[in-house]
């Protein structure tokens, strides 16, 4: 008989102390509900809450309302068996956005939280010694992206407060390649650092939500480091009017205005140039289009090369943008069957002017649930970056 | 739902007790009442779920469904005698009670809005947790009778029977008979003192788990228990006085589930003293 359609997995969300005290659930109460995975990027989740309704509006012991912007996490966990939980979970963040409107008799509470990544954008960088950095920056050499990031944190913790991000091996923490050298200069932050760390094209990050009320201190999310996050999911396909006919909308958009195939990037302020790095295949189809950049805060040539090779990779056919909205139920299931990362097989038949029949990565999952607790993935934002992987 | 609209109904609100289709002890009808316009009442529930169409190809895909809760479309008229419309003082008198057990209803925060019957051959049953809906101004028609339409809603998608029921499944597993119709969600009562427990419906396998370990989780004694509201999704200690306090940070919320009773047995296992209290329901 093959395969049914996936049942959509029910959702639960539920407000807790950061001491992971369960405070309320929002179950038969929020509406709008969204979570949006994002590779190397904050995990968000939205959703909708009756202001006037006691389960989000009595004050706590501490004397601010259940729902309250800052100093709670929100938990979502889904019903779907991963690992061995009924319920998995699949977001764990601090609500950061708490926005309340009333018009007339009704008042509407909005929420955003984010992963605790959107945190380390408010730390600054600091040595293991937990002094910030100089004029000079602060400068590691020879080391992989891995360990760097994992510093960065430890230090924040030490010296800065809870991350609320194991570092540990709880998560997986694979080696990645060694940069050279690269900068962070003085007031650049954590979250910053790490982007700059992915930029390289030397790693990916992924923040794993965890559930885990017994270890001390409280940890929300795993790290966990990849040279190049995701694998080939070979059972997983996509297709708009061609067999399987699981993807209700689709988007293939290609931009040329920010084609980049000569690339010279400026290390430092007023620095020298890297090398000119060039696609010479690109050139001979659609001429020369040359980027030039400037790096004031990273003083590093090594890490202004590798983003300039990263930067090629993914630029040098200009921006390829292709968005899917795949049929709930029929398609296959998010956060089970592809994360982002991936590489999942995509289709059109020429009545989209190009025909597919590409593989592309995921960058981006947006989850939507409906009041009817119906989950469905309302544009999957893919990535035509270059992939190295198997 | 609700088929036979000519027996006494018993309306209970804030504001009090409001007979309609009022009856003596032999069945015969005691004026001047409430009653019924049955060709304009009607109760019911709506169905949920979401539909989207199948890509390029024919044919639909069908998400779960719901039901909402149940809303009853009402239209009552004051009667003097069997032939005689109210009118006058008693028009107004009776019109002004009515409309003070709507009003009631209407802001009614306690809870305690409720409407019962008893259809032929059945136990009473009951249209709980009702509040006020839409509700029109009084009309008069065919010059004589006045009538008041409003709408009564429940957050349940069941009415219940009046009676209600305990079963005690203490630490083993029992079967509770539901002969109604629908999915009932149960208050259940676990009695101290445990540290954990665990409540499992073995026929739909799902688990309620409980752990005073977890934190903030409080601890039930000797005297207390805890009462889990499935239908609300929450769970309250109750400590003699009463004094009630949160329980819910106690629940595993990565195994727990909130589960119903449905029609027929309901094989149930339990390391606890756990008490249901059910109430048959009917869609």
């Amino acid at each position: 008989m093959g395969d049914r359609f996936y049942d959509s997995p029910d959702w639960r969300f539920a407000i807790t102390t950061q001491e992971l005290e369960t405070i309320t659930l929002l179950d038969r109460l929020a509406s709008n509900r969204t979570v949006t995975v994002t590779l190397n990027a904050p995990r968000i989740h939205e959703g909708q809450v009756p202001s006037d309704n006691p389960k989000v509006n009595i004050p706590w012991t501490d004397g601010y309302a259940y729902l309250s912007e800052g100093d709670r996490f929100i938990f979502g966990f889904r019903r779907d068996g991963y690992l061995g939980d009924t319920w998995s979970c699949r977001f764990a963040g601090i609500p950061m956005l708490v926005a309340t409107s009333a018009q007339q008799d009704n008042a509407v509470t909005r929420y955003v939280a984010y992963d605790p990544r959107q945190m380390m954008f408010k730390r600054p960088v600091r040595d293991a010694a937990g002094v910030l950095p100089t004029s000079d920056g602060l400068t590691f050499t020879a080391q992989t992206g891995r360990d760097i990031l994992i510093a960065l944190l430890d230090a924040s913790e030490t010296y800065d407060g809870p991350t609320f991000i194991d570092t540990t091996s709880s998560g997986e923490l694979n080696d990645t390649d060694v940069i050279p050298e690269i900068v962070f200069q003085q007031g650049c932050t954590v979250g910053e650092a790490w982007a700059e760390l992915e930029a390289t094209g030397t790693i990916d990050t992924v923040l794993t939500p965890i559930w885990d009320v017994f270890t001390a201190p409280v940890k929300i999310v795993w790290l966990e480091t990849y040279p190049q996050a995701g694998i080939v999911r070979d059972s997983v396909h996509m297709a708009w009017d061609k067999p399987g006919r699981n993807v209700i909308a689709i988007d293939n958009q290609r931009d040329g205005s920010g084609r980049e195939n000569a690339i010279r990037y400026h290390y430092g302020q007023g620095g020298d140039a890297a090398a000119t790095i060039d696609d010479v295949a690109s050139q001979a189809r659609f001429g020369t289009y040359f980027a030039e950049k400037f790096f004031p805060g990273q003083t590093a040539q090594a890490a202004v090369e590798l983003m300039a090779e990263k930067a090629l990779l993914a630029a040098t056919l200009g921006k390829r943008t292709v968005v899917v909205s795949p049929s709930p139920q029929r398609a296959k299931q998010p956060l089970i069957d592809y994360l982002p990362g991936d590489r999942i097989a995509v289709a059109a038949s020429a009545n989209l002017l190009e025909a597919m029949d590409t593989t592309q990565r995921v960058l981006s999952i947006p989850i939507q649930i409906d009041d009817n607790g119906t989950e469905s993935v309302n544009g999957l934002l893919f990535t035509d970056e270059g992939w190295v992987g198997s | 739902m609700i088929y036979e609209w000519d027996g006494p109904f018993l309306l209970t609100t804030p504001f009090g007790f409001l007979d309609i289709n009022e009856e003596d002890g032999s069945g015969n009808p005691v004026f001047p009442r409430y009653q019924w316009a049955p060709v304009s009442c009607s109760v019911g529930w709506q169905s949920r779920l979401t539909r989207s169409e199948v890509p390029a190809a024919d044919g639909s895909i069908l998400g779960k469904g719901f039901a909402s809760g149940v809303e009853a479309q009402l239209v009552l008229e004051p009667w003097e005698t069997a032939e005689q419309p109210a009118c006058g003082a008693l028009l107004t008198e009776m019109m002004d009670e009515l409309r003070g057990h709507l009003f009631a209803l209407l802001k009614d925060t306690q809870g305690v809005g409720r409407m019962t019957w008893t259809p032929t051959g059945y136990n009473t049953r009951m249209i709980d947790d009702i509040q006020l809906g839409p509700i029109d101004n009084p009309k008069i028609i065919d010059n004589v009778r006045t009538q008041q339409e409003f709408t009564l809603d429940s957050p349940f998608p069941y009415t219940m029977q009046e009676l209600q029921q305990e079963e005690i499944i203490n630490n083993t597993t029992g079967a509770i008979g539901m002969s109604g119709t629908a999915w009932f969600m149960p208050v259940i009562k676990v009695y101290g003192p445990f540290s954990t427990f665990s409540i499992s419906h073995d026929d739909l396998g799902v688990v309620i788990e409980y752990d005073d370990s977890l934190p903030g989780a409080p601890t039930i004694g000797a005297n207390d228990y805890l009462e889990i509201d499935t239908f609300r999704n929450v769970a309250t200690k109750v400590a003699p006085g009463p004094v009630l306090s949160d329980g819910i940070a106690g629940i595993y919320l990565n195994s727990s589930d909130f589960f119903p009773l449905v029609p027929g047995l309901n094989n149930i296992t339990t390391d606890c003293d756990a008490r249901f209290l059910v109430n048959q329901a009917y869609m």
